[in-house]
């Protein structure tokens, strides 16, 4: 080999040591936080402990017991309310908001990308509106407005704003979807015989399938981890959602950390189960080979 | 089945006139091919057919009916898209059955029509694959077989074959019109290439700036253009035009370029009162000018730039000072680089375009 050559496939491999390297450390700075809250759950007691470190670093605990986990669903720190309710609340606020977010997403992202009317472009802006301050801002107004309304401590209060508050987003994310399907399709369809409304859904459902699990998975990801807004809407606990349950476990005097760790992987066990659900959809182009590119 | 008829038919795009005042009537059975460059309306015509856009002013008419206010899904036409616009999440097979599901056809009816049409078109292999599995060729007889499998009265078709390559084209080209006489359906076919509606078209209904110039037989727009853009959209290569005046002779009339003159056909003289001349273009194509290598009464001497072989014949460019003109010759022809060589212009297949209006006075 010469030297030049061996200089070559010296430095290719330097580099490929300095990119493994800095995935490697970006991996660990996520991980670590988890396995640290694995290993509270895992762990005997409510109170911080010293756990055991392998290598020096890694975070095991040192009796692992699955107590936190067993005695979740028997839960009652506060009177009338334990975690099925909660569970249970979670459940329907969140499933409820997505489906209300991908049933006015839908149409209108339809309208924007195959209409034109008139105020299109101003309308299309205000979608874009309240994404231009933090979301926080809007929870006092939305308080007041929905307590006028009689919502307040009602799934409603969160499950609109819930939907509502994912639609700045997804509407131009159905918006675009609707614009990658070329209008001969459409048109093919209309002569085909099929009227606007079959043409929608046997045609432009189907294909737009990746984009609407993105809007799903936008709208359960907003509503099923949101503690904020539901701190403000839902006092009565027999309302309450998990986030608001897991930050009960916060006292003023005392923080429960073995049972919060294990209600925040429980907690998340959905959200994985979703993305591993939607994955195929959130990778795959269907459109492939519909017109000639 | 079912003629077509457009009736003083405009179409405005925002103060742009993309069809202007068309009127056409195409009958029973016939396959009729708009031709035109890009831009000319062709399209705009096909789809106002289709109902996909609303005409500005004027009716549409399929048969007897007039159909402004019907619905695409409801003209009973089918449309072959330039793009084939197949359902790309459903297999040959459903896409085949989409439109006459659409039209509540029985389940029987349905596995009938589509095994029946891709036996026609010769894809029954390919009935379970989806449209991005296919090669172009394949894709376009599913495009084909979706507007053939329900029977309507009407085929459009926009540019199908353009996407093909040149060797497919050309023999899809000879298995469409075959198809397209067997069954004996109505077909409005939009093209660019002269040569697809040469082999395609009973009649050829050239356009022009959203206007139609002239409907026929091919043959017939071939050997008697109208007008100049005509005469110069038809036939490969180009037909010649050469500016200058027709000037009355004694015993006839000669073309003077400025350049030099050559004596006409009586035929084409006959555009001159006698004693008369007359400023304007004229047109003669490839096969009407005799070439030889050496003069002739009547020739012009030109210098070859250029020589096109084509395999049993061959186009051979001559240049003299601003002209330009291209001659079909024998394959054997010697004509080199740099020589001279002798063209006959007077022919009686030649043509004479006013000057002004480019209409043909002969």
């Amino acid at each position: 080999m010469s030297r030049s050559k061996r200089i070559r496939s010296l430095s290719r491999i330097a580099g490929t040591v300095l990119k493994h390297a800095f995935l490697i450390i970006m991996s660990i700075i996520s991980i670590y936080p988890v396995l640290w809250v694995i290993t509270l759950a895992l762990s005997p007691g409510e109170s911080l402990v010293t756990p055991n470190f392998v290598l020096g670093f890694i975070p095991v605990p040192v009796t692992p017991t699955l107590a936190h986990f067993i005695a979740i669903p028997k839960l009652h720190l506060l009177a009338g309310a334990n975690f099925p309710v909660w569970a249970k609340n979670s459940i329907i606020i969140t499933s409820s908001s997505v489906a209300l977010s991908v049933a006015l997403t839908l149409p209108a992202g339809y309208a924007f990308s195959r209409k034109r009317f008139r105020g299109q472009q101003a309308s299309m802006f205000s979608f874009l509106l309240p994404s231009m301050f933090p979301g926080v801002i809007t929870i006092i107004p939305q308080f007041l407005l929905f307590s006028t309304l009689g919502l307040v401590d009602t799934y409603f209060g969160c499950i609109i704003p819930y939907a509502v508050g994912s639609l700045s987003l997804s509407v131009f994310i159905m918006k675009g979807a609707f614009d990658s399907i070329p209008r001969d399709l459409d048109e093919a369809a209309s002569l085909d015989g099929a009227g606007e409304m079959r043409t929608f859904y046997k045609i432009l459902l189907p294909l737009t399938l990746p984009s609407i699990a993105t809007v799903a998975l936008w709208a359960f990801m907003g509503s099923w981890l949101d503690w904020a807004l539901a701190n403000v809407m839902l006092k009565d606990n027999t309302l309450w959602t998990l986030p608001l349950a897991l930050y009960d476990f916060i006292q003023p005097n005392f923080t429960y950390y073995g049972s919060f760790a294990a209600l925040s992987i429980i907690m998340s066990i959905p959200v994985f189960i979703v993305f591993m659900i939607f994955q195929k959809y959130l990778v795959t182009g269907l459109t492939a080979g519909s017109v000639k590119g | 089945m079912a003629g077509v008829r457009l009736q003083n038919v405009s179409k405005v795009f925002k103060n742009t006139a993309a069809v202007k005042d068309v009127n056409l009537d195409v009958v029973d059975g016939e396959f009729l091919v708009l031709l035109g460059p890009s831009g000319c309306g062709k399209t705009t015509t096909l789809r106002i057919v289709a109902g996909l856009e609303k005409p500005s002013t004027g009716s549409v008419y399929i048969g007897d009916s007039q159909v402004d206010d019907v619905l695409p899904k409801d003209r009973d036409i089918a449309m072959v898209f330039q793009s084939y616009a197949l359902y790309p999440h459903m297999t040959v097979h459903d896409n085949l059955a989409f439109p006459l599901k659409m039209r509540k056809y029985s389940k029987q009816q349905i596995e009938e029509q589509v095994t029946k049409t891709a036996e026609t078109l010769e894809m029954s292999n390919l009935l379970q694959r989806r449209p991005k599995e296919l090669s172009g060729g394949q894709r376009q007889r599913v495009a084909l077989g979706r507007a053939i499998v329900r029977n309507p009265k009407v085929f459009l078709m926009d540019e199908p074959l353009s996407n093909l390559d040149a060797k497919l084209r050309v023999q899809t080209r000879v298995e469409l019109k075959n198809l397209q006489k067997r069954l004996g359906t109505t077909t409005i076919y939009v093209t660019h290439d002269q040569a697809e509606a040469m082999t395609l078209a009973d009649r050829v209904a050239l356009m022009r700036n959203g206007m139609i110039q002239q409907v026929g037989r091919p043959t017939e727009v071939y050997a008697h253009p109208v007008n100049k853009f005509v005469a110069g959209f038809l036939g490969s290569p180009t037909m010649n035009f050469v500016e200058g005046t027709i000037r009355s002779t004694g015993d006839g009339a000669v073309f003077d370029t400025g350049e030099f003159s050559f004596p006409v056909h009586p035929r084409v003289a006959s555009v001159l009162l006698p004693g008369g001349s007359k400023k304007g273009t004229y047109g003669i194509r490839a096969e009407d000018i005799g070439v030889g290598n050496g003069e002739t009464e009547g020739s012009a001497e030109v210098k070859v730039f250029g020589s096109e072989l084509m395999g049993s014949e061959q186009f051979v460019h001559g240049t003299r000072g601003k002209l330009d003109i291209i001659a079909r010759a024998p394959m054997e022809f010697q004509a080199p680089i740099g020589s001279s060589v002798w063209m006959n212009l007077t022919s009686p297949n030649a043509h004479f375009f006013d000057a002004e209006t480019e209409m043909a006075l002969v």
